[in-house]
């Protein structure tokens, strides 16, 4: 035990000294991007030896990006709305939060943008994806374990994940398996159910994201389940040609899918068919 | 989310930055401290700090600026909170073990074996969340089981500490592997 590398309980827990190499003015023109770039170079340089500095720019980055995207992650969403009432409550703000439609009709009647508002609103109404026609609804898919169980942890998340999954509770589904799949990235059946999750719960851009990703991890065999998902997953955001494309490599792969797959591309997607195609006798 | 200033004279007070910033804050404690329930206290107590501190803002950043500082702060406090008592103790690396389970290549030679354990791991290890840091800190500095950790650190997550554990293995090898950059 005594050869064994010592530290300071204090100094890991990240207390330690502040780091002196930045003014509290250079950090605020740091934080407001108004640091020259010869300056920010030596900084950045400085902090791959000093843990504090390091900190500050990774903290910085975090925080820019929380504060232009807001808070993406559904999980870390639901955390905050869980917490919020209770801490407007502490806080003794009356005012409930008011949701980004109020707050444009709020700008728009104080700037006399309503014409434009009513114009930009009956064009997105216009320009709204048709509902599904290629794939109508998506079924329940049974959850099939993997025969191996590779880490304790995963285990784990089979059995957290059965009793939401079985009951159809989706969106609950879809937070166990969006940590799950954050610890093993390179797990396409947990990408695979990620998506069927969120498709499932009606967020088919995420579903979309997750099954693209499967189907990456799937490139040397790939699984006719997972692209029928995302064709479905595809369309619903819109994106008919691809989802058109999805299908027409489900028809390829040759499984169970494959008659169903044909039959909806001859029927729906002869406009997204490509023009040699069409010259075919 | 935010693009233009608000005015620090007529447009601010604290409703306003709330609904505006507290998502963004609130994800910043999330991330720093890997508890929800903690999170949620801290993103509290920066909006009451920021509500007695609103009428020295002088305008000399923009609220976003500001608003980051401050959050930092609150972060550090509570920081200080929790470690003050252990702080000074000092405690020995399992390093066989640590190697091991993070898979890390041996170092050529004792230079930068000394640089990994004394800089890079001190850097990565602040990458982490305060919870993920602490089970690294049980587990491999004080040789402290699982089971306890969980129980130490009130874990009601099925998985306990071993989750944490996992997640902080894999950021922590990703980290030290890429020279200490994110």
């Amino acid at each position: 035990m005594s050869d064994r590398p010592r530290f300071l309980v204090g100094d890991l827990a990240g207390l330690g000294a502040p780091c002196d190499h930045l003014s509290a003015e250079e950090a605020e023109a740091l934080a407001e991007g108004r640091l020259a770039a010869g300056r920010l170079g030596e900084i950045e340089a400085h902090a791959a030896s000093c843990p504090a500095c390091a900190e500050l720019l990774d903290d910085l980055e975090r925080f820019r990006t929380l504060a232009s995207r807001g808070l993406t992650v559904p999980s870390e969403r639901r955390a905050f709305d869980a917490a919020d009432a209770a801490v407007r409550r502490k806080l003794r703000l009356s005012r409930a939060p008011q949701s980004a439609p109020r707050r444009i009709l709020r700008a728009a009647v104080r700037y006399g943008w309503l014409p434009a508002l009513a114009a930009a609103v009956l064009l997105l109404v216009w320009l709204r994806p048709p509902p599904p026609v290629l794939i109508a609804s998506v079924e329940a898919v049974p959850l099939e374990p993997p025969p191996t169980v590779r880490g304790l942890s995963l285990g784990e998340t089979w059995d957290r994940l059965e009793r939401p999954w079985n009951a159809g509770a989706m969106a609950e589904a879809a937070r166990i398996l969006d940590t799950a799949a954050e610890e093993h990235p390179d797990r396409a059946d947990l990408l695979f159910y990620l998506g069927v999750a969120r498709l499932r719960s009606g967020e088919a851009a995420s579903a979309v994201e997750a099954l693209q990703k499967a189907d990456r991890l799937e490139a040397e065999a790939p699984s006719e389940n997972t692209r029928w998902m995302l064709a479905a997953a595809l369309e619903r955001t819109g994106r008919i040609e691809e989802a058109c494309d999805a299908l027409r490599s489900v028809a390829e792969i040759g499984g169970a899918r494959a008659g169903a797959a044909r039959e909806i591309v001859d029927r729906a997607c002869r406009e997204a068919a490509p023009p040699a195609d069409q010259s075919l006798p | 989310m935010p693009s233009r200033r608000l005015d620090p004279v007529r447009e601010a007070d604290l409703g306003d930055l709330y609904d505006r910033y507290a998502p963004a804050t609130f994800g910043f404690f999330l991330r720093k401290v890997g508890d929800p329930a903690l999170a949620a206290d801290l993103n509290q107590d920066l909006y009451l700090k920021l509500s007695r501190s609103l009428d020295s803002f002088e305008g000399r950043c923009s609220w976003r600026t500001w608003i980051f500082l401050v959050a930092r702060s609150v972060v550090a406090e509570s920081r200080e909170r929790r470690w003050r008592d252990v702080a000074e103790r000092t405690v020995a690396l399992d390093e066989e073990a640590f190697r091991r389970d993070l898979r890390l290549p041996e170092d050529a030679d004792e230079r930068a074996r000394e640089i990994l354990l004394r800089i890079r791991l001190r850097i990565c290890l602040r990458r982490l969340s305060d919870l993920a840091r602490a089970v690294i800190l049980g587990h491999y500095f004080e040789g402290i089981t699982l089971q306890e950790l969980t129980s130490r650190l009130r874990l009601r997550n099925p998985s306990g500490s071993r989750g944490v554990l996992l997640g902080a293995q894999r950021k922590l090898r990703r980290c030290l592997e890429g020279a200490g950059k994110p």
